[in-house]
């Protein structure tokens, strides 16, 4: 039942994941590390199409898993950092904040997207059951 | 009559889903509260399971089924709780959808007992 909102659960769910990924990277687009360690790797999330049923729709997508960026980063001259090394370099994570923020903007609008499916299902199921009314 | 297998059966759907309603209710409420852990509520499955194996006219066997609550599985966050303020509100959309159907049928039924009484349709 409700399979139309089911489809569209799944995909709000896994906008919320991109969301919930992004919201990382940018909270630590500024993390600094000693250049002996790694730089905190960005997050990026993989998704699939889910199993659908026997007619071929309504599998929804789920959450394949998370890929996570360079460990390498980029090194930057920070000689007054605590963590600076001998030469004054600190290890920043790569974080490109246009694209970030780009996705950001393409999860809110799917996470929309999504919702919308909702509604409009859910009007349609509520319509379905004033059927024979009159 | 009355305590027929659909009556029953639908009448434990009714108790599971308003069941839901509380505990989607409870969640929501408490989406903040550190190291709540979502609850949930099955009862399809005891229905479906309860009507396989009823004979026709028994309603006993599917009346008066309890629905079972549990605890989310989901991944908690930093407080300790894992409710997801959108899975609840989706979950509360399907479940209201489903009880309007639910009560549409049940609607469905009592008319054709009033028929059957008052030999009118």
């Amino acid at each position: 039942m409700f399979h139309a909102i089911t489809t569209a659960h799944s995909g709000v769910t896994t906008m919320r994941t991109w969301m919930d990924a992004i919201s990382d990277n940018i909270a630590n687009a500024n993390t600094v590390r000693s250049t002996d360690q790694s730089a905190y790797q960005a997050r990026y999330i993989t998704v699939e199409p889910g199993q659908a049923g026997p007619d071929g729709v309504g599998g929804g997508v789920r959450v394949a898993g998370v890929e996570f960026s360079d460990p390498e980063g980029r090194l930057a001259y920070q000689p007054d950092h605590p963590l600076a090394d001998e030469n004054g370099m600190v290890r920043l994570p790569d974080v490109d904040m246009g694209v970030e923020m780009t996705s950001l903007m393409m999860s809110q609008r799917g996470y929309q997207a999504n919702l919308a499916v909702v509604e409009r299902a859910r009007d349609a199921y509520l319509a379905a059951l004033q059927l024979g009314r009159g | 009559m009355v305590t027929d297998i659909t009556s029953a059966a639908l009448h434990s759907a009714l108790r599971g889903l308003s069941t839901r309603r509380r505990v989607i209710a409870a969640n929501v409420a408490n989406v903040d509260t550190p190291g709540y852990l979502a609850g949930t509520v099955s009862f399809e499955d005891s229905i479906a399971d309860a009507l396989s194996s009823a004979r026709p006219g028994a309603g006993g066997a599917v009346s008066g089924i309890a629905p079972s609550t549990g605890v989310s599985t989901a991944a908690t966050r930093l407080n300790g709780n894992n409710v997801n303020i959108d899975d609840e509100v989706l979950a509360q959309t399907t479940n209201e959808l489903a009880y309007s159907t639910i009560l549409e049928a049940m609607n469905g039924k009592f008319r054709l007992l009033r028929t059957a009484i008052s030999g009118q349709a």
